[in-house]
């Protein structure tokens, strides 16, 4: 193919691919609702409080300006800017490099059926028995786990398209290779403006911890498991991939930073319309009773705020119950 | 001509770029919170058993796509099925 062909083919492609992150990109969806009368039922509504985030967690200072959210409100907004890796924590371990390897060398693996398993060597060596008789991360001559050790093997092996080479691999990223960790910016409003109607979530970020990570969406894991490979996550629930560096698709208790003084449940950090995100379970192991289709409630000391669902749910909250500030 | 393959290879650098960002976090994950919401209308109620584990909640659409976001407390399956709350503490916060 000349250049000239190349362009010509190139060029309705590229209009394709914008097409596709205009549809997949977007936070939310647009079916929200304003409600400039805050429904959350509550007198109290605690917002983002800048002081609450860990040493380290944050490159620059916080900053308020001017901003519009989602639903079209103009209000002020923190200007936030995440480290990209946790403050309070290790990265990994995320994939144990023999079978003969205890858990302590591995990190855990979720396939939102329900378990949260602990990535030993003899979990890769059972993968067989897992998800089928196809699965093979192993040397069978010496027990060495198929472990992406270099930046290439990476990128190719964490995209829905494995290359062949990278199949059967426990796929690791090094935030070495990103610069020691990827910063990202939030508007976060101030004050958060409820919806009437609950917001839907998109593709992107959901929101912050306090510990200067982001809260991911829910992993595909069936994509990650058709190419028979296995993003391992490290204890904390984390990964790195090429484009947001280290970012969390679960709460495993290492965001939780700041007790609450009432035994509740412990917040992780800020979603991105400005409501905290608690932990799933109080100081007592119980979790609530009273949570909306966002796993969201209110009560007298916080206002709205959401609880986290479970690793193993692969998920953090449900959906968006105030305008959302941007990701920048 | 020069030209033209400086643009031909900006576009597919950009192409490639683009094509790894906006599949880094597509495909789905929780099939059987899907399948509880297959043909569902949002904020209908919804359940699934994962194990030995009930899940209780009702639609959302995440990612595009529906699916059971629970907002009951993780019920554990009893072995003639009853269904039981995860404490007995649990009760005191409905």
């Amino acid at each position: 193919m000349n250049f000239t062909k190349c362009v010509n083919v190139l060029i309705p492609v590229f209009l394709m691919q914008l097409s596709l992150v205009g549809c997949g990109g977007s936070t939310a969806s647009d079916e929200g609702v304003i409600d400039n009368e805050d429904n959350t039922g509550s007198e109290t509504q605690l917002g983002l409080n800048p002081e609450l985030f860990v040493d380290g967690a944050l490159i620059n200072s916080v900053t308020t300006e001017d901003c519009t959210l989602s639903g079209g409100t103009e209000t002020t907004c923190y200007r936030i800017t995440i480290a990209g890796v946790p403050a309070n924590a290790e990265i990994g371990p995320f994939c144990p490099p023999n079978i003969s390897s205890d858990a302590s060398e591995g990190g855990i693996w979720f396939d939102g059926n329900g378990e949260v398993y602990d990535i030993s060597g003899e979990f890769i060596k059972n993968l067989d028995t897992l998800y089928g008789s196809d699965w093979l991360l192993y040397d069978p001559a010496t027990g060495e786990v198929n472990v992406t050790d270099s930046q290439i093997a990476c990128e190719a092996a964490a995209r829905p398209d494995v290359a062949e080479e990278y199949r059967n691999h426990c796929v690791v990223c090094s935030i070495d290779y990103y610069d020691g960790g990827v910063t990202s910016t939030f508007l976060i409003p101030t004050t958060p403006v409820a919806l009437s109607t609950p917001q839907n979530i998109g593709r992107d970020d959901l929101g912050l911890t306090l510990n200067g990570v982001v809260f991911a969406p829910a992993a595909p894991v069936d994509a990650i498991l058709a190419a028979n490979t296995i993003a391992a996550f490290d204890d904390c629930g984390g990964h790195v991939n090429p484009f947001e560096g280290y970012h969390y698709h679960a709460a495993t208790g290492c965001t939780e930073t700041v007790s609450e003084a009432d035994g509740h449940a412990s917040l992780l950090g800020y979603a991105i319309d400005g409501y905290g995100i608690f932990a799933m379970q109080d100081a007592a192991g119980e979790e609530e009773f009273d949570l909306d289709e966002c796993r969201g409630h209110s009560d007298d000391a916080r206002g709205y705020h959401y609880h986290s669902a479970s690793a193993a749910e692969n998920m953090f909250i449900g959906c968006y119950h105030g305008e959302q500030g941007a990701k920048q | 001509m020069i030209f033209i393959n400086k643009i031909s290879v900006a576009l597919f650098i950009f192409l490639l770029g683009m094509s790894m960002k906006t599949s880094a976090h597509e495909g789905h994950s929780n099939t059987k919170a899907v399948k509880a919401c297959h043909d569902k209308t949002p904020s209908s109620d919804c359940s699934y058993i994962l194990g030995e584990k009930l899940y209780k909640g009702s639609c959302r659409s995440i990612a595009s796509k529906m699916m059971c976001v629970r907002s009951e407390p993780i019920e554990f399956l009893s072995e003639d099925t009853t269904l039981l709350p995860l404490s007995k503490n649990q009760q005191k916060k409905s």
